[in-house]
């Protein structure tokens, strides 16, 4: 194994336990006050209530801010500049994320995008990770 | 027994593009660039660097989903055709399955052929005349070309998927007949990356096949080439097809709405079904559609007629065209990056 594949699979965590958050983009929403979260929470800071119902967000939104990516931040990665943003969610809640299918210089604050599934990087050879990302609406 | 249609569709197509003269630029041998020219493909589709067919198909399955109005959670099973599948032992399916949030499905893989496609469409088809549950059916490729092969210029990336299931659809399926022989046109052992390819053996196949079948379907069916308004084949390359339109006595304006293979190249498992789904973003009710699907020897000849259903759902997500206007062309070391070459 090499030392790119050691870092990667110490980042990686459980790729079954991420599948909802990876593919559905899955949040949870607190059964005490009703707040949103685009992550899993144990403790909702607002209500310091412990109980969350899980639930798929529809990934479509608009970009509240971008940054253009020059230099990739791992080697293993292998990719040239690419954008990656903030989503502010329609419902309400804001998701990070890459913005694909679109040259980083060309993204705007307010472009309506959704949610694909693209993949992320490869752990060992063959096994394929996938994430979620952002592309601008076409239409 | 309800008759099963096609509820929704959808397609995908990378928005990267390489034109041929890019290839030809970069291999220079005089043969090989007569030979890409002759045989009519301008410009090939090319996934971008973070997709794959499981990423194509994903694309194709959610929009034939939303076409269709129907819950992935309703799904009875998924099928993906798809040729050029980078793993033996996973299932594409399954993984696309998950990625549309569900999990209580038969999730299964039609492989190693380029009409797996249409192979899962038939299959597809009777499970959902034999369940209660809507069938998604998928095809996907992502060819892996060895630079420099014959292939290079032709194979082309992409996916389409339909949900069959029993009610109002956009098109119902009135038959299929398939034929099968035996045949070394194109494989790919078990050891080696890319494709083996015998070109005149598959041309002539080809030809051989998928007039047998389609003549066959229109007997067996009583019809003739008058009662279909639109007929689809895989399209191999941008002159084979038009030569087997000519022996089955085709008029060009019948093909020329699903004939795509000119502007993304050949996309293997779903080559013509892209072309089933070019064509019924612009069908009307009551017009009949002749698909033929070839691959390893075999044709899968499919007959649909374009139903009630078909109104109101073609702009429920980006057409074929739409797909083919939104793109960008890249260079050749581009290609060879996108494609995991270098």
């Amino acid at each position: 194994m090499t030392e790119e594949y050691r870092f990667i699979e110490h980042c990686a965590g459980d790729i079954n336990r991420t599948i909802p958050k990876r593919y559905r983009l899955q949040g949870s929403r607190c059964s005490k006050c009703g707040a949103l979260f685009v992550t899993k929470r144990l403790i909702c800071p607002e209500c310091k209530g412990t109980d969350f119902e899980e639930v798929a967000l529809s990934g479509r939104g608009k970009v509240y801010t971008y940054s253009a990516v020059k230099v990739p931040l791992l080697p293993v990665l292998k990719k040239g500049h690419y954008g990656i943003g903030i989503i502010e969610l329609e419902e309400g809640v804001k998701a990070e994320g890459q913005i694909v299918d679109i040259d980083p210089d060309d993204l705007k604050v307010g472009m309506e995008v959704d949610a694909t599934i693209r993949r992320a990087r490869e752990e060992y050879p063959g096994k394929v990770i996938y994430m979620y990302r952002f592309k601008p609406v076409r239409r | 027994m309800d008759k099963v249609s096609i509820l929704g569709y959808g397609a995908y197509v990378p928005r990267y593009r390489l034109k041929i003269d890019e290839i030809e630029k970069a291999w220079t041998d005089k043969e090989y660039s007569t030979r890409s020219r002759r045989l009519g493909v301008e410009e090939k589709a090319v996934a971008g660097f973070d997709e794959d067919e499981v990423t194509m198909g994903y694309e194709a399955a959610r929009n034939a989903v939303k076409r269709a109005g129907i819950d992935p959670a309703d799904l009875g099973g998924i099928i993906t055709g798809c040729m050029s599948r980078r793993f033996r032992d996973k299932s594409v399916s399954a993984m696309i399955a998950q990625m549309l949030g569900t999990s209580e499905v038969l999730a299964c893989d039609c492989v190693h052929s380029s009409k797996s496609g249409s192979s899962a469409l038939i299959l597809g088809k009777s499970m959902a005349e034999a369940g209660d549950r809507s069938v998604l059916v998928i095809a996907t490729d992502n060819p892996h070309v060895a630079p420099c092969d014959d292939l290079e210029p032709l194979s082309g990336s992409g996916a389409v998927a339909f949900v069959c299931g029993k009610g109002k659809g956009v098109a119902h399926i009135e038959g299929s007949y398939s034929c099968s022989r035996e045949v070394y046109d194109i494989w790919q052992p078990v050891e080696v990356p890319y494709m083996y390819y015998d070109m005149n053996v598959s041309r002539q196949l080809y030809r051989d096949v998928t007039v047998q079948a389609t003549r066959a379907y229109m007997e067996r069916n009583g019809t003739k080439v008058d009662d279909y308004t639109y007929f689809v084949l895989s399209q191999q390359d941008a002159r084979v097809p038009l030569g087997v339109a000519r022996a089955l006595k085709i008029p060009k304006e019948k093909m020329a709405a699903g004939f795509l293979c000119s502007r993304i190249g050949d996309l293997y498992s779903a080559s013509a079904l892209i072309g089933v789904a070019a064509i019924l973003d612009t069908a009307k009710e009551g017009e009949r559609i002749l698909a033929s699907s070839y691959g390893s020897g075999g044709a899968d000849t499919i007959g649909l007629r374009v139903g009630k259903g078909i109104k109101g759902r073609k702009d429920a997500c980006p057409s074929i065209e739409d797909y083919l206007n939104d793109k960008v062309y890249i260079d050749y070391l581009s290609f060879l990056r996108y494609s995991h070459v270098i």
